[in-house]
């Protein structure tokens, strides 16, 4: 096990300490949060409290420590294919993966830190400010780093990127763009909430809506699809029977991993619609897409450690 | 008698064989195993050393994969640039 660790580069080393602190953070925040009755709509007892941050953390932990798996396997893979022309489109994927990991990671301390802010509106504020931008910042690095990449691998079969790969995923963001820019602007509390419950109002004229979170969500949607398709174009077009076997895990992990991030981010887009829903209805959903996201990375973790077999096997 | 002319065509011929199964891994997979098998260089590899070498690379592709047709099959085209 130490051995096993200190093959691990040592910024990897750091990252994932690093990574360990913040969610011990997290946690120490999450179950020493005051409780706000203005924001518990649902009207809860303390005991009921702590059993749904309980089951809101746990999920997120899943997801974090597999996603550390996976980070993991991809990261002893890329140790395995040193100075080889796939690397730097798989040390790609690698980046996506870790900036993802610490988006959620450094998302949700600072989410616990606004429960310790519900009095203090102008600290709320600037806040809520901040946790958008985050929001949508570091996915934004992180599709990015996923787009370099699979276009990197994709490059490399010599095969031109198919039309389906290009035009499947620009519809699929046309459409998400005209339905978040509908989203947005039939909200009338954007700009400022109405209501202790409205926690979801982005504090922000529309110019600035537009300009700085729009424009970069529509783009790391793009990045995320086209990213998505590429990796599936260098999935069918690489030769080796065995290899794009144990490609398919890797890939199809992403897929989930990018598909679903859109997905749950669209819906947190659209939490003011879940306002009026029944707290069962949001939890089963949020459950669902983060089990799935968990399952995107367990295939990640199974696909990167076939993949290192083939690479080690004598 | 060890013919060294055609070497590095037979290790490209191995390569191309092997790359159907493992695709860009093909190479480093080959090398891996004349190196560690055969303790030569893989540019130094002989129709002489074929036997041994598929033998070995029938073993390590068993273990990547549970179809046993596709281990036949890459074994019987290798022994093949034997003769």
């Amino acid at each position: 096990m130490t051995s096993d660790i200190k093959s691990l580069p040592s910024s990897y080393i750091f990252y994932l300490a690093f990574s360990a602190v913040l969610w011990i953070t997290y946690i120490v925040l999450t179950f020493t949060a005051p409780i706000n009755e203005a924001t518990n709509i649902y009207h809860l007892s303390y005991s009921q409290l702590m059993w749904v941050k309980l089951s809101v953390v746990l999920p997120f932990f899943l997801i974090w420590i597999f996603g550390i798996f996976a980070a993991t396997g991809i990261t002893r893979y890329i140790s395995t294919i040193k100075g080889s022309p796939e690397e730097k489109g798989f040390a790609g994927i690698q980046s996506g993966v870790l900036v993802l990991l610490l988006g959620l990671t450094i998302g949700a301390v600072v989410g616990a830190i606004r429960s310790f802010l519900m009095d203090d509106e102008s600290a709320r504020i600037i806040l809520s400010v901040i946790v958008s931008y985050f929001n949508v910042l570091m996915p934004l690095i992180a599709f990015g780093y996923f787009f370099s990449g699979a276009t990197t691998l994709a490059r490399l079969t010599k095969k031109p990127i198919s039309m389906l790969s290009n035009i499947v995923p620009l519809i699929l963001v046309l459409a998400a763009a005209l339905f978040y820019a509908w989203v947005v602007f039939s909200n009338p509390d954007r700009q400022l909430g109405v209501g202790p419950q409205h926690t979801g109002a982005l504090y922000l004229p529309d110019e600035m809506i537009v300009l700085t979170l729009m424009v970069p969500y529509v783009t790391m949607w793009a990045l995320g699809l086209f990213a998505a398709f590429r990796l599936l174009n260098y999935r069918n077009s690489v030769q080796g029977l065995i290899y794009r076997s144990a490609l398919s895990w890797l890939t199809g992990g992403i897929l989930f991993i990018i598909l679903l991030s859109i997905t749950f981010q669209g819906l947190a887009l659209l939490r003011d619609f879940f306002a009026a829903a029944d707290l069962k209805t949001i939890l089963i959903a949020v459950y669902l897409i983060l089990a799935a996201i968990a399952v995107g990375y367990i295939f990640l973790w199974f696909g990167a450690r076939k993949l290192r077999i083939i690479e080690t096997v004598v | 008698m060890t013919t060294t002319i055609n070497t590095n065509e037979l290790h490209n011929k191995i390569i191309n064989i092997v790359r159907e199964y493992l695709g860009p891994a093909a190479e480093r997979f080959v090398d891996r195993q004349i190196t560690f098998h055969l303790g030569k260089d893989p540019e130094a590899i002989t129709k002489q050393d074929i036997s041994v070498l598929v033998s070995w690379i029938g073993v390590s592709i068993g273990v990547l994969t549970g179809d046993n047709s596709q281990v036949a099959n890459c074994v019987e085209r290798i022994s093949n640039l034997a003769k």
